[in-house]
């Protein structure tokens, strides 16, 4: 009896001692959102993961896969192209059901998590700041790729919970909003984040200045060619912080091309921001493929025509210009920018008894263009004629793929060999990922050009502005300064007859100074002038036929006559950019499991 | 929050980050199942025929499942509920056959059965259907189900004006520029947006588009056959194994001739369309896998494969030697045998595609043995 009273009282503690939580156990050999966010520490813990935006798959500009994905954007514009694919654009091959990647908010959602535990963390207040300012700004780096691409889309200000259904299945936010609340947060950031950072290439004030530079022009410029209101309030934040950057950066590298080939960035002037690749720790797939057989990112005619002469003008007026007959002719006494992202031409002989082994021709013209690329490189490791990855000594350029002696590496269909990333000192044969040129994101050479054509859509645009901004990245560029007060209608007998001249010879030095970093689509539609630059047939180079794979195609009579293309013209085959195009279809499955998710327009 | 390096570098090293948590609830439990079944065994003819017979219908409640569907705009996967069901009917039969005949024993096994599975309980209200590589469940759907279009044939010359646009009437492929050789698909549904347009329409069981359920990957009827004879010492022994009926969509490598961009050609691949062979099993392929490229590898009628096979799993051969001789030998007894596993498969497969697995791996091996038992 007694120990069957001892059996009671037992079960009867037992009762006391289980309450609910008693079984609640955080886990101790891992994080939780509970133990995860507590000291300063754990926040930049936390916050590499962020960026990973650099290299989101959803975004336009990305820093991944290989040197076809970083101009895409460029591609997307029909600066360059792909001679294997079509324009999705140009070719109306866009649908709803087979929507460009965009529509995430996942990573909107990885930011949030962070700022929703900074409050009842164990920081000091500046620290606590510090951290939502480095939230805010990924997430507004997020938002203005949604923002670009959809116009509306849901604002999300905090961590959406499973019971939110008016969140989940609600519809999207107006992009005056969306805009607002972006600006609003990055001006939070810009005044509430650690100057310096956390130090060694992480998000400091310049980082933030450089987005509101790029955000400002972008909304800014959407809004009045688009013709919704209140540009003016977007393009003065880009006004403003473009001028403290530039003031902070007030030197322009001496070297283009070195921006996309060099070891240690942080040693190139003007870097603001750039993905770190080092030997054995991040090495990236990009310096070797562009020397590979993959890389079919040409440039073609109409947009080699927009480089200018070396006298400053464009090949319309200028008396330096050569004409077209031959690449020679074409590439000879062009915007040097011209030459660092399309292999210029050469001819040389091959050695028998090696692949690396040449010797020059018995024809002057054929090493023009070496002699000059080597001459313009000091550093021997830019070396002409190009050398492949494994090393072969390509022998011609144009080399075409499939043409009688060319080889698989570094050839191309029509001619235009697109190349960014030329550095033979990096490590490309070890594999495909072990090259450690660092990849630039923020860079001053931008928030110039955002400046001046800031400054010119407020109508203030002067030649002081020019030397401020454009004439800094002349020189090197072996460009002559713009004189504003010679820029009239008859310029440019080429321009797009919509735009203003001196506000072509802007977004003209836009497009060479950026060529191959991917603002092309952007800028193309906040210009409201996609179809302008989509709609082009990309034509190949002039060169003799002998030789050439028979599935080259051949423009017979006008102005193009002899040159070669691969694609076909869109707009002869009744295709060609839509306007509704200018935002772009959210996808099927998103607007069937969301009836309030309105689409876009047109689509 | 499992932690990793991150894809950056700080001060030389890549420093520890942590992944974002997913949503969880608290309030989940353990999945129930319920079955009933009934059945008939008999033994008729002195038990020389045996047979039973089984039947039953499973339930499967609660199963942990995505509370629903979400938007992308939630940043995640739903958290997981106890918020699906399925039902199983099914049946078994097996029957046997033991017999003597003078000096022969013999004997004959059969068993068949199959089963159908539906899901019952589903939060996919819109019954959106997914992608081939990640399909939805939703209610009513058997599991199994292959969703793909119905092939009509290749894009001839006759289809197309001069200009390379298709002509009136002719059906066309939403986001694809057809050519002659391209694979063409059979309008099934026209909507508002989609008149003699070939498409997935809202990708929902209610609006499939052109898609429609064109097998299904169960494997069903799934049999085995025994059987063995013995006379004097000798016995042969065999088990078959097979399946009489499933669909398999292969796609891929293996299926499509240069399938990807980095793909190659296998030999059975070899008829597909060229001018100079319109007849052709395939259709256009293109360089680089560009073009209309990837609109002729849909998951459609024409490619689809029947998975139905019969296997031979085992033959065994054996011989005891009589008492007598091996006595002498101060032998109790010697048996020798061969036996033979997964000698023979019959199927329409692919030539190295496996049927019970359906993948291209490293396959089932043929084992020969040869044996003798010696008792001492």
């Amino acid at each position: 009896m007694k120990k069957f009273k001892l059996y009671i009282l037992s079960f009867l503690l037992l009762g006391a001692s289980c309450s609910d939580k008693f079984l609640d156990e955080l886990p101790a050999d891992a994080f939780t959102e509970g133990t995860a966010f507590i000291s300063y520490d754990n926040f930049k813990t936390y916050s590499w993961s962020l960026y990973e935006i650099f290299s989101d798959p959803s975004h336009l500009q990305r820093i991944a896969g290989d040197i076809t994905a970083l101009p895409e954007g460029d591609v997307e514009a029909n600066y360059l192209y792909n001679s294997n694919g079509r324009n999705r654009w140009a070719w109306q091959t866009v649908t709803a059901e087979t929507p460009p990647a965009g529509w995430n908010f996942a990573y909107i959602r990885k930011v949030n998590i962070m700022l929703r535990n900074i409050d009842r963390s164990a920081m000091t207040e500046p620290e606590k700041e510090h951290w939502r300012a480095v939230g805010l700004f990924f997430r507004s780096f997020h938002y203005m790729e949604l923002l670009s691409k959809y116009g509306d889309v849901p604002w999300l200000e905090d961590v959406v919970e499973e019971d939110q259904t008016d969140v989940i299945y609600g519809p999207r936010t107006p992009r005056d909003e969306v805009a607002a609340n972006i600006l609003r947060d990055l001006q939070f950031a810009e005044n509430k984040i650690k100057p310096g950072g956390d130090g060694d290439n992480t998000i400091n004030k310049n980082c933030v200045l450089a987005l509101i530079s790029r955000f400002g022009l972008r909304e800014g410029t959407w809004r009045k060619y688009h013709g919704l209101p209140d540009s003016e309030r977007y393009l003065k934040e880009c006004e403003r912080a473009s001028a403290l950057l530039m003031t902070a950066f007030p030197t322009v590298a001496a070297d283009f091309q070195h921006r996309w080939s060099t070891e240690d960035l942080r040693t190139y002037p003007g870097m603001i921001l750039f993905k770190e690749y080092a030997s054995n720790v991040i090495m990236q797939p990009f310096s070797r493929s562009e020397r590979g057989g993959s890389n079919k990112i040409e440039m073609h005619a109409r947009t080699i025509e927009r480089y200018l002469c070396s006298d400053g003008k464009p090949i319309g007026t200028s008396i330096r210009y050569e004409g077209a007959a031959t690449m020679n002719d074409e590439f000879r006494n062009r915007d040097y920018r011209l030459l660092y992202r399309i292999i210029p031409p050469y001819k040389v002989n091959r050695v028998p008894g090696g692949n690396v082994l040449w010797t020059y021709t018995n024809n002057p013209a054929d090493r023009e263009y070496i002699d000059l690329m080597n001459s313009l490189d000091p550093t021997g490791l830019r070396p002409f004629p190009v050398l492949t990855w494994q090393p072969f000594t390509i022998d011609r350029i144009p080399h075409i793929t499939g043409a009688t002696g060319s080889l698989a590496p570094m050839s191309n269909n029509c001619g235009y060999y697109f190349y960014m990333c030329y550095n033979t000192g990096t490590d490309v044969l070890s594999g495909g990922s072990f090259a450690t040129t660092d990849i630039p994101i923020f860079h001053i050479e931008e928030v110039l050009l955002n400046y001046a054509e800031a400054i010119y859509e407020l109508g203030k645009f002067s030649q002081p502005i020019a030397d401020q901004t454009i004439n800094k990245l002349r020189p090197r560029a072996h460009v002559a300064n713009m004189i504003v007060a010679a820029i009239g209608d008859d310029f440019d007998p080429n321009r797009d007859p919509e735009v203003p001249p001196v506000l072509w010879e802007i977004r003209r030095e836009r497009m060479a100074e950026l060529m191959g970093e991917g603002f092309g689509f952007d800028d193309i539609r906040r210009w409201k002038r996609a179809g302008y630059f989509i709609n082009a047939q990309p034509l190949g180079v002039r060169m003799p036929k002998a030789g050439t794979p028979a599935a080259l195609k051949w423009v017979t009579t006008g102005a193009d006559a002899g040159r070669c293309y691969r694609i076909d013209d869109p707009l002869a085959q009744a295709k060609g950019w839509k306007d509704y195009y200018y935002l772009y279809p959210i996808p099927l499955t998103e607007t069937v499991l969301n009836d309030k998710l309105k689409q876009n327009t047109g689509w | 929050m499992a932690p990793y390096d991150a894809l950056w570098i700080y001060t030389g090293v890549t420093p520890k980050t942590l992944r974002t948590p997913g949503m969880v609830r608290a309030n989940y439990t353990w999945e129930k199942v319920r079955t009933l079944n009934g059945g008939v065994d008999i033994g008729i003819l002195q038990n020389r025929l045996t047979a039973s017979f089984d039947i039953y219908k499973r339930l499967t409640l609660g199963m942990l499942a995505p509370g629903m569907d979400f938007p992308a705009v939630a940043g995640t996967d739903a958290p997981y509920q106890n918020a699906a069901d399925l039902k199983t009917n099914g049946w078994e039969l097996t029957m046997n056959w033991t017999d003597k005949a003078g000096e022969f024993t013999y004997g004959l096994g059969l068993n068949l059965y199959d089963a159908k599975t539906v899901i019952t309980k589903y939060r996919n209200d819109v019954k959106e259907l997914g992608t081939p590589a990640k399909r939805s469940f939703y209610e009513g759907m058997q599991i199994g189900e292959i969703w793909g279009y119905v092939t009509d044939g290749f894009y001839t010359a006759g289809d197309f004006n001069e200009d390379g646009t298709l002509k009136e009437g002719v059906v066309s492929i939403n986001g694809v520029i057809s050519h002659e050789g391209d694979i063409k698909y059979k309008n099934l549904r026209d909507g508002t947006n989609s008149v003699n347009r070939i498409d997935n329409g809202q990708n929902t069981f209610t609006d499939p588009g052109d898609q429609k359920i064109i097998g299904n990957a169960t494997a069903r009827y799934n049999y085995g056959i025994n059987g063995f004879i013995a006379w004097k010492g000798i016995g042969l022994s065999f088990i078959l194994q097979g399946v009489a009926k499933r669909d398999a969509w292969i796609g891929g490598d293996i299926m499509f001739p240069h399938a990807g961009q980095f793909s190659t050609f296998y030999a059975h691949q070899l008829d597909y369309w060229t001018p100079a062979n319109t007849d052709a099993y395939y259709g256009r392929i293109y360089q680089n896998a560009q073009e209309s490229h990837g609109a002729n590898q849909r998951i459609q009628t024409r490619f689809l494969q029947n998975a139905a096979y019969l296997r031979v799993k085992n033959i065994t051969l054996s011989y005891s030697i009589p008492a007598h001789p091996i006595s002498k030998l101060n032998l109790k007894n010697v048996k020798v045998f061969y036996s033979g596993e997964n000698l023979f498969t019959f199927s329409k497969l692919i030539r190295g595609i496996d049927p019970e697995s359906l993948g291209w791996e490293y396959p089932h091996a043929v084992t020969n043995s040869f044996g003798i038992n010696i008792g001492l």
